[in-house]
C-alpha cells in the first residue's frame, strides 16, 4: 500500500499555517484497504471520484482530511456472470458494465446504466460509487432494489450479504457501519420480458429536478407473474410500494381501464405524499407509471 | 507528495499536493494550456484527457491517483496519425469547434473511432453527450466524424498494405 504523509503546518516567516493537504492512501487489495479502513474510521473513500469532486470537494477540502482510493484494487473491479447471478465488483466502472452485451443484462438494467451521465464520466464512476451517494438515490438504486440485488459488505473482522432493501436508511445515509466497506453487488439474472426505464434530468444536484423511473414485469400466458415499479426523484428514498405491486400480480392482460384504475389511484396517493417531488416530475411519474400499465399485455 | 508519471510519452516527477486536481497540476505545473478548467464538475467535458487509453475528466481525479500512470493529454495526441485523421475529417467538413471544447471533442471521437470504426449518427451524438459547446452546429459535426471515420479506415487500409 502507498501512503503519504504531508506536513500538517508550515511557516511562512512568523506567521504558522495549517496545511489543508490530505492524507492520502491507495491500498492495493481489499485486505489493505480494509486494515487502513480500520485505522482510520472517518477517512473519505474515493472510488471512481466523480461524486466526490463534483459536489463535496468542489469548492474547497474539509480538514484535516484523509482519503482512500481504491483505483488499485483489481478486485472490485471484477465482473463475473454464473447461470443466475452476474457479480460486479463495487468499483467496476459503468461502462465496463455496459460493454457487457444489453441482451445479457438483466430487464431495463443496460438502459440505466447507459442512461448515467455522460460516456467519459462512465468511465470512471462505478456502480458502487452510485449506490453509496449519501442522502439522494441515484439512478441505479431504483433497478437494482427491483431486481433484488444483493450486497457484500466487508470489514476487518467480518463480511456478510444484505438485500439491497437493507442497505439504504430512511434518513438517505447508507447503512455501512464503522470501517465497513461494499465490496460487491450480485444481481439475479432472472428473465424479466417487460420492462420500462425513463429519466428526466441529469442528476438531482444543485437544484436540479431528476426522476429515475423503472418498472419490471413478468408475463407467463397472458398472466402478470411479477410486477415490480420503483423510482427514485433524487431524495432520500426509492419509492417502491408492494401494495400495489400485489394488486396487480396474477391478473389477466392485457388490464382493462377498470382494472387499472385502483392501482392509479394508489400510486396517485403515493405521490401526494412524497414531499420533494415537484408537481411537474410528480405528472411525470404519474403519465410513466400509467404508461407502463397499459404497456402490458401489448408486447 | 512526488508523483510520477507518462506523460505524453514521457516519464516525468512532479512535487505537488496530493489533492490537487489533475487539471490544475497539468496547466499549472506542466503548462499544458490544451485542456481547459470549463465546470470542474464533470459536465462539460473541456478538460478530456486519456488516462491509460481511455478519455477522463481530469477535474475530477485528484493528482495522487495517477501515480504510474499513462495520461496523453491534447498537446501529446496532435503528434499522432490519429489526431491527423480527425484535423483532416473536420478540414474536409468545414467543422471549427471553438478552442473551449475542440480538445475535449477530439479525444472523445477518438475514443469512438477506436472502439467503433462506423459510428452512425446517434452513436456519435451520444459519444459526444459530454462535450457541451454552443459553438458549432451539431450536423458539421456529425458530418466532421464521418469524415474522420473514413480518413481513419483508408489510412489503415494503407498501413496494411
Amino acid at each position: 500500500m502507498e501512503s503519504d504523509m504531508p506536513p500538517s503546518k508550515e511557516k511562512h516567516g512568523n506567521i504558522e499555517i495549517k496545511h489543508k493537504s490530505a492524507h492520502t492512501y491507495i491500498p492495493g487489495s481489499v485486505n489493505e484497504l480494509l486494515q487502513v479502513y480500520a485505522d482510520h474510521p472517518g477517512a473519505v473513500i474515493s472510488a471512481g471520484g466523480t461524486y466526490l469532486y463534483s459536489t463535496v470537494f468542489s469548492e474547497s477540502l474539509p480538514s484535516p482530511l484523509n482519503i482512500i482510493s481504491l483505483k488499485n484494487i483489481d478486485e472490485l473491479r471484477r465482473i463475473t456472470r454464473s447461470e443466475r447471478y452476474l457479480e460486479v465488483g463495487a468499483c467496476a466502472p459503468i461502462n465496463s458494465i455496459v460493454s457487457i452485451s444489453k441482451k445479457l443484462l438483466p430487464g431495463p438494467l443496460y438502459d440505466v446504466l447507459f442512461g448515467i451521465a455522460t460516456p467519459t464520466v462512465r468511465n470512471m464512476a462505478t456502480l458502487g460509487g452510485n449506490l453509496c451517494v449519501p442522502g439522494k438515490r441515484m439512478d441505479s438504486a431504483s433497478i437494482l432494489s427491483l431486481l433484488e440485488a444483493r450486497l457484500e459488505i466487508r470489514s476487518s473482522t467480518k463480511s456478510s450479504w444484505i438485500p439491497i432493501s437493507r442497505f439504504f436508511n430512511d434518513d438517505g445515509s447508507v447503512s455501512l457501519g464503522k470501517g465497513e466497506v461494499l465490496t460487491r453487488i450480485r444481481i439475479p439474472l432472472d428473465d424479466w420480458n417487460i420492462g420500462i426505464y425513463k429519466k428526466y434530468g441529469f442528476y438531482p444536484f444543485q437544484g436540479m429536478e431528476y426522476l429515475s423511473f423503472c418498472g419490471i414485469a413478468k408475463e407467463q400466458r397472458n398472466i402478470l407473474s411479477d410486477f415490480r415499479v420503483a423510482f427514485s426523484a433524487g431524495g432520500p428514498k426509492i419509492l417502491r410500494n408492494r401494495e400495489i405491486e400485489a394488486q396487480l400480480n396474477g391478473r389477466r392482460l392485457p388490464l382493462m381501464e377498470k382494472g387499472r384504475l385502483p392501482s392509479l389511484a394508489a400510486f396517485q396517493e403515493i405521490l401526494e405524499e412524497t414531499p420533494y417531488i415537484s408537481p411537474f416530475l410528480s405528472a411525470r411519474a404519474f403519465r410513466l407509471f400509467r404508461s407502463f400499465l397499459t404497456m402490458l399485455g401489448q408486447e | 507528495m512526488v508523483i510520477t508519471f507518462t506523460l505524453n510519452g514521457e516519464n516525468v516527477t512532479v512535487d505537488t499536493p496530493p489533492e490537487k486536481r489533475l487539471i490544475d497540476l497539468l496547466r499549472e505545473d506542466f503548462k499544458l494550456y490544451g485542456l481547459k478548467s470549463g465546470c470542474r464538475v464533470g459536465q462539460c467535458g473541456a478538460c478530456t484527457i486519456l488516462l491509460n487509453g481511455i478519455t477522463a475528466l481530469s477535474c475530477m481525479i485528484p493528482a495522487f491517483t495517477i501515480k504510474n500512470n499513462e495520461i496523453i493529454t491534447i498537446e501529446g495526441f496532435r503528434k499522432t496519425e490519429s489526431f491527423r485523421d480527425i484535423q483532416t475529417g473536420f478540414e474536409k467538413a468545414s467543422c471549427v469547434p471553438c478552442g473551449y471544447c475542440i480538445s475535449g471533442k477530439i479525444l472523445c471521437i477518438h475514443a469512438l473511432l477506436e472502439e467503433n470504426p462506423q459510428p452512425n449518427d446517434s452513436e456519435i451524438l451520444s459519444a459526444l453527450t459530454g462535450n457541451r459547446c454552443r459553438c458549432d452546429d451539431i450536423h458539421t459535426i456529425l458530418n466532421g466524424v464521418r469524415y474522420a471515420a473514413l480518413e481513419r479506415e483508408a489510412r489503415k487500409h494503407r498501413d496494411k498494405t
